[in-house]
């Protein structure tokens, strides 16, 4: 169970809360979507839950315990726009071993990765490149197979394709709620798309102050 | 870089008529794909020609409004080339000889009068290739082949980078392509140029302004102080300001909420609506079918169909299998991941 217990969170400077003892509880299992108008702070509530931004007041427990300070998250973020979620002078081999490295493993030896590789059609010549020489949607798969390769409990998608042509969306998605179901993870969803979220929410949680 | 302005099908073509008859000539034009009117000027009147909703003609299905009120498309793009010279990838470092790689190959668009042509497609196959070849902008490595028309007059590359910002205007995808350091007043005014003075080019700005919601204090800011909403509306403005026949609008949505987005559509909408021609580059399926009349469809660096919206209604209107695919993987339909799908 990923908890967010009165979450309080603003900006420094501003002198404004964007929520004030905000309360959200996802079971394993369950698709969460979280909907708020444009500029309310779903981007910054999703990097709170995954444990990038510290609330001013609350806190976030999974299955009862804090998120741990060092080691892989069991809470991983997906971003929106993936070229920003790597970095760019690494190559994407060494992106993509940063979850198995993190474990003691090496990449191709991995039979998960290899499997993640197939299922998510990354294709081994990319793994030379730096993310420049890669196009928006063939990043994204790699920031997918990495978040996976954690083995999170949790997943949080923050507009995850939007940035995707429509097959490319779905060849992610089917792949993404595949693997959700396999290991029983919990997912906690933003996207602007009233027809995608349709398909993918067990429940709408509508973020409020 | 080459630009071939007199492309060798076209003069084919001319050789061609001269044995045929004006009927056959019809005929084999559309049998080659090839636009007549642009060959023979006078042959052929084309806006004697009947358009039906959705008929299918020269290479392209024509939306309910679509026309051709001289003869000749607005904007048309015939069999694009797009290649970079690079090297050998695959050979060893020391020993790589340079290759030529083509990016886009055979490609074919036109913008019709008043009409807005979304160009979508997958994110890495080329799709700002064309904005960049429609607007003169050519890296050093490439070769671009290929004829563009522009109200009915054959281009090059010279006569593409002077239409640039005066009868073919760019509006890029967000904030990052204004000056941060400069107030967005007179950066949307720009110089003063073809004989008008500044004064009068801060009073355009102004209606500009005015017309599309900015309020004057809007001037002072620097961009980081725009909301998505106004940066759009600005870039907009900075595309407006030379009076552009066609805007080539390269993802101007992503960012943007539903509502925004549709709201950015709608003042693209009101432009072409003047009879004016609109070229969207989008990733966004779903949007554009909201907003345009005709879509052309990009996989692989070409158009595999150019086609009226309203095929989309269902995939069985669509010719080419890729448009099914992408037409089933939309999530109101059966976000199907299969490419050659009819699930």
């Amino acid at each position: 169970m990923l908890e967010a217990q009165n979450i309080s969170f603003g900006y420094p400077g501003t002198g404004k809360l964007l929520y004030d003892s905000y309360s959200l509880t996802v079971e394993a299992g369950e698709r969460v979507e979280l909907r708020a108008p444009s500029g309310f702070g779903k981007t910054t509530f999703c990097r709170i839950l995954a444990g990038y931004e510290k609330p001013l007041d609350g806190k976030v427990l999974v299955d009862g315990s804090p998120l741990p300070e060092k080691g892989l998250s069991p809470v991983q973020l997906i971003l929106q726009h993936p070229e920003l979620a790597v970095d760019p002078r690494m190559r994407m081999r060494d992106t993509l071993a940063e979850p198995v490295s993190c474990k003691g493993g090496s990449l191709l030896e991995n039979s998960e990765v290899l499997r993640l590789m197939e299922g998510l059609g990354i294709r081994s010549e990319w793994l030379s490149r730096y993310p420049h020489e890669l196009s928006g949607g063939e990043l994204q798969r790699f920031c997918v197979a990495r978040a996976l390769l954690a083995n999170p409990k949790y997943l949080i998608a923050d507009e995850m394709t939007t940035m995707l042509d429509a097959l490319t969306q779905a060849q992610i998605w089917a792949f993404l709620l595949e693997e959700i179901d396999e290991r029983g993870m919990g997912l906690i969803f933003v996207s602007h798309s009233p027809a995608l979220a349709q398909r993918i929410a067990t429940r709408t949680e509508v973020l409020s102050r | 870089m080459t630009v071939n302005v007199n492309n060798r099908m076209a003069d084919d073509a001319r050789d061609d008529h001269d044995e045929l008859g004006a009927s056959e000539y019809h005929a084999h034009c559309h049998e080659h794909g090839i636009p007549h009117e642009h060959v023979h000027d006078g042959a052929l009147p084309h806006a004697s020609t009947q358009h039906e909703d959705a008929q299918y003609h020269h290479g392209h299905d024509h939306a309910h409004d679509s026309a051709h009120p001289h003869g000749y498309h607005l904007l048309q793009v015939e069999n694009l080339g797009v290649g970079f010279t690079m090297y050998d990838p695959d050979a060893p470092f020391f020993r790589a000889k340079k290759i030529v790689k083509n990016v886009i190959e055979g490609l074919s668009v036109s913008v019709h009068e008043g009409e807005i042509l979304a160009i979508v497609g997958a994110s890495g196959s080329g799709k700002t290739l064309l904005a960049d070849s429609i607007m003169g902008l050519f890296e050093p490595n490439a070769t671009v082949t290929g004829t563009i028309w522009f109200d009915g007059e054959s281009q090059n590359a010279e006569s593409l980078a002077r239409l640039r910002g005066n009868g073919i205007s760019l509006v890029p995808q967000s904030v990052a392509h204004l000056d941060p350091l400069m107030r967005v007043g007179v950066q949307v005014e720009g110089i003063a140029k073809n004989g008008e003075t500044a004064d009068e080019r801060r009073a355009k700005r102004e209606r500009l302004f005015a017309r599309y919601d900015l309020k004057p204090e809007v001037a002072q800011m620097y961009p980081h102080e725009l909301s998505g909403g106004m940066a759009r509306r600005v870039l907009l403005c900075c595309a407006l300001m030379d009076e552009p026949r066609v805007i080539v609008a390269d993802e101007p949505t992503p960012g943007l909420d539903l509502d925004l987005a549709v709201k950015a559509l709608a003042d693209f909408r009101e432009f072409a609506d003047e009879g004016n021609g609109v070229l969207l580059i989008t990733h966004d399926i779903e949007l554009a079918l909201r907003v345009a009349d005709r879509v052309a469809v990009f996989k692989d660096g070409t158009v595999v169909e150019e086609t009226a919206v309203a095929n989309f209604a269902s995939p069985e209107l669509l010719r080419h299998p890729f448009s099914r695919a992408l037409w089933h993987a939309l999530p109101e339909h059966g976000f199907c991941a299969e490419e050659a799908a009819a699930c």
